[in-house]
């Protein structure tokens, strides 16, 4: 069974006729007055937020290590039944996004030779899908039959077939030898909102229904130059295995003290062992931290005798220096990583600015280090945290962290904050 | 493994490399140390040291040759000085005696004479011109002069004989306190010139006694005798007593038989009518522009009794102290004439006496 160019030309286009955009300014106005004016006290915590999706962009924006085309499609097609597929896959290329406009295709026969011309799926503008230099993306592969006989640089060549694959495909770098048919099929892995399933079936696509969760431009689109928007979807770790982690982070929270204005910042820096089993992993490690604060400690005492003495020591803390033992279990569901923390830690030391004044009069006037003077040696707290694998091995993401035993010594410091919250972002690279 | 070793080491050594500073806590709040409490003429008072600009001054003065420990409430304007007397002044190194349920008497003027200085009282007045009397280096007058106030005198007399020639004796005298050292010299010289010297007196202590003849060690022993052809000659003796105490006679005898010697200074002193003041109290008042004392008043009912007695270290300066806390009840009479009460309640301190 075949289509001529026109035959799909029309499908595709009967696909896309009735998606149509009505703009109507009142939809807008009535959105813009939903939308809050003035909320600057959180901009702090909304400048955390944007870190992530300033990553994730990043992401976009750097160059990544090239993943073949046979290898994520190898992946995605080990998904499927049992049944038997005989799949042809042409190089496909996007020109444009994957909605509405310009998608075309040049159909290979399975002896490489062109087929067919491009077609213009929507417009009828068409373009040459193998690139300006008319090259296809070459396969990686293991197996040295999967590529046909006939492909060549620089031309367009049936990529891959897959027969039969095996549940373990995931773990095996073998792919199964394709069974090539003579018979020209076109596998057709527009989004499903974009071309109706049953179109799809006319395209005799049935087979791969259980395929159709994945990203849409992830299975038959033979990118040129392309690359996977989420590697790491298409590909898999081994189940259970132990690594190290380091990370560096930045946070800010709440001061430790109820009446004193402002906000504590931190920065911490550590390292761990990390067991990952089925998707979720358990770490635990030890992180320095610096943090800066801005905490204003006095003791005060009168002394009676024969008449009386005022003592006061000042301590004005500027920076905690403290060691983290966070243990954090997590899952990692594709490229997020979603995490609980508990996180005790022992106060190493301190910086600060101290004065002992006798009756006002200042006998000691100098920086300190290392006296704990109003905070206790242990603190413990406990958080949430989500990640974002913007590379294979590096995570950035955000922590929301709740002190439930607090640093401060509340006998010292009665008015403390008892539970602050902080907040931090982190960069994580495993190794 | 080796990455997490060596981990674990980066980080104990940056943990265990700081160096750090320790500060001595301060000591925390105390409730006030020293107070009064109670009534000063029918008002109620409460002071406490350290409050409202209120300072305990604790200190020993010198109140005519005794030692006065006292503890004194003042902000300028106010002050309650409540002291007390050292004790069987004559022997060094006793420490006044104070246990809790101890009842401590007001010290009182005296309205009689303690000692009469006057050259009449020698045996050899006929033969002096005048005398001036010095007590404690302060001149108290010349020829007659009586003294009232209890203390331990060093009393001296430039006496003028009728020869013109002069002479000065000074002898300690221990007025209206318990005289541990009571001994007197006496002295006869023959007519061979041969000098016998002795004591009376409190002999029954006495470890022993050296003869001086001016500054001429002459012999040891309770009684001398020595050849004494000399022209007039100063007398000493120096009694130690098994106590530790210790006293200086001194007496002038003229070997040229002129009749220009002077007896020892204890002919002067009169007998004991009052009681004597060791370890008496006493309170003195600055209130309201007014000055009152128990000095000034007979207080045969009033009393100070210990209830707590203990040390107390000034945690400032490191002094020692002897804190009591005491009632005091007593009447006290104003430089105007009027007279009041008042029932205390004192936790005051005084440095620790000797």
């Amino acid at each position: 069974m075949s289509w001529t160019d026109e035959e799909l030309s029309e499908m595709a286009k009967a696909a896309h006729a009735e998606q149509t955009f009505v703009y109507d300014d009142s939809f807008w106005k009535e959105a813009s007055a939903l939308l809050p004016q003035k909320k600057r006290r959180f901009l702090p915590f909304l400048f955390l937020a944007l870190i992530p999706l300033a990553g994730v962009m990043a992401y976009f924006a750097i160059p990544q290590k090239q993943v073949s085309q046979g290898e994520y499609v190898a992946k995605s097609m080990d998904l499927q039944s049992n049944e038997k597929a005989q799949v042809n896959f042409a190089a496909v290329q996007s020109t444009s996004n994957n909605s509405d406009e310009n998608l075309s295709a040049n159909v290979i026969s399975a002896d490489g030779k062109e087929k067919s011309t491009p077609t213009s799926w929507n417009n009828g503008s068409s373009s040459n899908f193998l690139g300006a230099n008319n090259r296809s993306t070459r396969v990686k592969m293991s197996s040295p039959s999967i590529g046909l006989p006939g492909a060549e640089e620089g031309k367009a060549q049936t990529l891959i077939a897959v027969n039969e694959p095996s549940n373990d495909s995931f773990n095996s770098t073998e792919i199964p030898t394709p069974a090539v048919d003579d018979e020209l099929t076109i596998e057709n892995s527009a989004p499903q909102n974009e071309v109706s399933r049953p179109q799809l079936k006319g395209l005799e696509l049935n087979k791969l229904e259980n395929i159709g969760f994945l990203p849409p431009l992830a299975l038959s689109f033979n990118y040129s130059n392309a690359q996977p928007p989420f590697p790491s979807l298409y590909t898999r770790k081994p189940r259970n295995y132990w690594n190290i982690y380091a990370q560096a982070g930045y946070g800010m929270g709440q001061s430790y003290v109820f009446n004193q204005v402002g906000h504590t910042n931190s920065f911490n820096l550590g390292a761990g062992a990390r067991y990952n089993f089925k998707g979720y992993f358990l770490q635990m490690g030890l992180a320095g931290e610096l943090q800066k604060v801005k905490l204003e400690v006095s003791e005060r005492a009168k002394i009676y005798h024969t008449s009386s003495t005022i003592l006061e020591n000042l301590f004005s803390y500027r920076q905690l220096y403290r060691i983290e033992m966070p243990v954090s279990f997590g899952y990692e569901l594709k490229n997020h990583v979603f995490q609980a923390n508990l996180a005790p830690a022992y106060l190493l030391s301190s910086k600060m600015d101290y004065k002992y004044l006798v009756d006002g009069s200042a006998m000691r006037d100098e920086t300190i280090y290392g006296d704990k003077t109003g905070w206790k040696d242990f603190s413990f707290g406990v958080g949430l945290g989500y990640g974002y694998k913007i590379f294979k091995t590096v995570t950035i993401g955000a922590d929301l962290k709740w002190q439930l035993v607090n640093q401060l010594d509340k006998n010292i410091v009665s008015e403390g904050n008892v539970r602050p919250f902080s907040g931090q972002v982190f960069l994580r690279k495993t190794f | 493994m080796k990455k997490i070793i060596l981990l674990f080491l980066v980080m104990s050594v940056l943990v265990f490399s700081c160096k750090k500073n320790q500060i001595e806590p301060i000591p925390e709040n105390n409730i006030p140390v020293f107070t009064i409490d109670g009534e000063f003429g029918g008002e109620s008072i409460h002071y406490s040291a350290g409050d409202d600009g209120i300072v305990m001054n604790g200190a020993i003065e010198t109140r005519n040759g005794v030692n006065y420990a006292y503890g004194e409430f003042t902000n300028g304007s106010t002050k309650f000085k409540l002291g007390i007397f050292d004790g069987n002044v004559a022997i060094p190194g006793i420490q006044g005696s104070f246990a809790v349920g101890d009842t401590f008497f007001f010290a009182k003027k005296r309205t009689e004479p303690l000692a009469y200085l006057s050259a009449a009282m020698l045996t050899s007045g006929s033969k002096i011109n005048s005398v001036d009397w010095y007590a404690n280096s302060v001149f108290l007058g010349s020829n007659n002069v009586e003294i009232k106030e209890p203390g331990v005198y060093k009393i001296c007399g430039e006496f003028t004989f009728d020869d013109n020639s002069t002479e000065t004796i000074c002898n300690t005298m221990y007025l209206g306190f318990e005289n541990d050292v009571d001994v007197s010299v006496r002295h006869f010289l023959n007519e061979n010139s041969i000098l016998n010297l002795w004591l009376e007196g409190n002999v029954s202590d006495i470890d022993s006694v050296r003869w001086y003849f001016g500054d001429e060690y002459k012999w040891t022993g309770e009684t001398c005798t020595k050849d004494f052809s000399f022209e007039p000659k100063l007398v000493t003796a120096k009694v130690f007593y098994a106590n530790g105490a210790e006293i200086s006679k001194t007496i002038r005898v003229d070997g040229t038989f002129n009749g220009h010697w002077i007896d020892d200074f204890s002919v002067f002193q009169l007998p004991i009518i009052e009681s004597n003041w060791d370890y008496n109290v006493g309170l003195e008042v600055e209130r309201n522009g007014q000055t009152f004392s128990t000095f000034n008043v007979t207080n045969y009912k009033g009393s100070f009794i210990v209830k707590k007695l203990d040390y107390y270290v000034h945690p400032m300066t490191g002094a020692p102290m002897i804190r009591i806390e005491a009632d005091v009840d007593a009447k006290l009479k104003s430089s105007t004439g009027a007279v009041v009460t008042t029932t205390l309640n004192v936790v005051l301190g005084i440095p620790k006496i000797n």
